[in-house]
């Protein structure tokens, strides 16, 4: 185990970057904390778990990365540059797909290029694309609807990533699944991440979710939000939850999480 | 011979679902009362008029005649005063609802304005454009334009939190952000708006034709009948005024019912 230290890389070699990040609400007039001191350096295609219990903040600090709350203390760095509102190179995934279901599957998809100035060939092919790499290519013009949970959340991750994003934002993207779906899911992601070559941070209450998935596993607490510790995990790919060393690192994260 | 004679209507009672036959004893009860009571001669008095000569005063009356351009005068007027006043209602309840400050600066003014009693317009309409189509048009706009509006606004100020941040993240475009995700969103509200504003556009405009008395339409109809004493146009009118609110009723909500083909979940 090896917690993340600023390392002696150039602050631009990192995709990002967080510096002191901290954020409070005023309840009854007094600062309620919720998050503190949040220091964390992602590199380029890095897979970076956050775990913690229920009201840690964890999901609160994915919202600041992602730009949909803008009052936050410290920095938030993409490239060595601060970040400002929800920007193209980052894509986010919620808990539940938030498709729109007035909208066709191919046509939530496209959403995601909306910002891009794209011909409507190029925009349908980009589309046609991104549907075939999650494998919905057969429910382009299904409706929200009518998919299963888990083909909702890969359309919603399809939409995610259609603007090619370098950062790929997902907020407990599976916890809404049920197990076997979610262990699928799982493999789905990785085989989409080593494609695309992005970096992915995955925010879980699932442990063993966390170590299957990440390079880095951090770990925070509540009250108020902080990291209290990052694990490098440095098995192979593809990971067996049987291996006795998956079950070393899964209960060493644990022992973090009940301190 | 007796038995295939009732057949018929019986078996085609029995298609109707039973639904519409529920609701269909009461009003059938009350013309079968007319009929005893009135048709019979068992009733006579010039206030209660026998219910055929009601019904057929339209076709063979040279008087009753008049009801149809009449009637088409009214339903003009009143699809002038609906697009008008229910496209405005649409347009400023998306615009307040999407934007706070007009909201916060316009939103009062309005809803002060809806407190004033629909008629109590009249007056001042009437000072403003005189007695003719255009009082009448302006009064029936309002009259479809606070239904539109409110329902429009509320809708949209009703749109999930998670949509919103949906939008922001995919950073959608303002016009695609109105046309992909506002409007849908609040759609099913829109369309209750729209048929509450049919419905007060309907009497708006009976009610306008009525209250300024100049011109043609179904209301100056039931005024002159009146003063004629002719309760059998009167009553034809009253028939008239209930078919054609009705069925615009049904009308929206079938064509409504058909429009939102999504589910939320």
């Amino acid at each position: 185990m090896t917690t993340s230290s600023p390392s002696l890389a150039r602050p631009g070699s990192y995709a990002l970057s967080l510096r002191r990040v901290g954020k409070q609400y005023t309840v009854d007039d007094q600062p309620l904390p919720v998050l503190e001191r949040i220091n964390l350096d992602l590199r380029h295609g890095e897979f970076l778990s956050i775990v913690g219990a229920s009201g840690c903040g964890k999901s609160t600090l994915l919202r600041l990365v992602a730009g949909l709350d803008a009052a936050f203390e410290g920095e938030i760095l993409i490239d060595g540059r601060p970040i400002a509102g929800p920007g193209i190179e980052r894509g986010m995934v919620f808990q539940d797909h938030r498709l729109f279901p007035w909208l066709s599957i191919a046509d939530n998809v496209a959403l995601g290029l909306d910002s891009l100035d794209l011909d409507p060939r190029d925009r349908d092919r980009r589309v046609a694309a991104m549907l075939e790499l999650v494998g919905l290519s057969a429910f382009a013009k299904a409706h929200p609807h009518q998919l299963s949970g888990g083909m909702a959340q890969r359309a919603a991750i399809a939409r995610a990533l259609v603007s090619e994003p370098e950062i790929l934002l997902m907020d407990e993207p599976f916890g809404a699944l049920d197990s076997l779906t979610r262990v699928h899911l799982q493999e789905e992601l990785l085989r989409i991440w080593s494609q695309r070559r992005v970096t992915v941070i995955v925010v879980t209450h699932d442990v063993e979710e966390a170590v299957y998935l990440s390079d880095t596993v951090a770990v925070m607490a509540p009250r108020p939000g902080r990291v209290v510790g990052a694990t490098r995990i440095d098995l192979p790919r593809p990971r067996d939850r049987a291996d006795p060393r998956f079950g070393d690192i899964r209960r060493a994260i644990l022992g973090q999480l009940r301190r | 011979m007796a038995d295939t004679a009732w057949q018929g209507p019986l078996a085609a009672l029995s298609r109707i679902p039973p639904r519409v036959r529920r609701g269909a004893v009461l009003p059938a009860a009350l013309v079968l009362a007319w009929l005893a009571v009135v048709d019979t001669g068992f009733a006579r008095t010039p206030l209660l008029v026998p219910l055929h000569q009601v019904l057929s005063a339209p076709f063979v009356d040279p008087d009753g005649r008049q009801i149809w351009t009449a009637l088409a005068a009214s339903l003009a007027r009143a699809t002038a005063g609906i697009a008008l006043g229910a496209s405005a209602g649409v347009a400023l309840g998306v615009s307040l609802g999407l934007s706070r400050p007009l909201q916060r600066g316009i939103a009062p003014t309005l809803h002060g304005l809806r407190q004033i009693a629909l008629f109590a317009w009249i007056p001042l309409l009437t000072a403003w454009f005189g007695t003719g189509e255009i009082a009448k048009v302006v009064f029936i706009s309002l009259s479809a334009f606070f239904p539109a509006f409110l329902n429009t606004e509320q809708g949209v100020r009703a749109i999930a939190p998670a949509y919103w941040e949906t939008a922001a993240v995919l950073r959608l475009r303002p016009w695609r952000r109105v046309t992909k995700m506002v409007l849908p969103a609040a759609l099913p509200a829109i369309l209750i708006g729209l048929e509450i504003a049919l419905l007060t556009a309907w009497i708006g405009t009976v009610g306008a034709e009525y209250a300024i008395g100049v011109g043609r339409g179904l209301g100056s109809f039931l005024v002159a009948a009146r003063e004629l004493f002719r309760m059998d146009l009167v009553l034809a009118g009253v028939v008239a005024l209930a078919l054609v609110g009705y069925a615009c009723n049904r009308a929206s909500r079938h064509v409504f019912s058909r429009i939102i083909t999504w589910r939320d979940r």
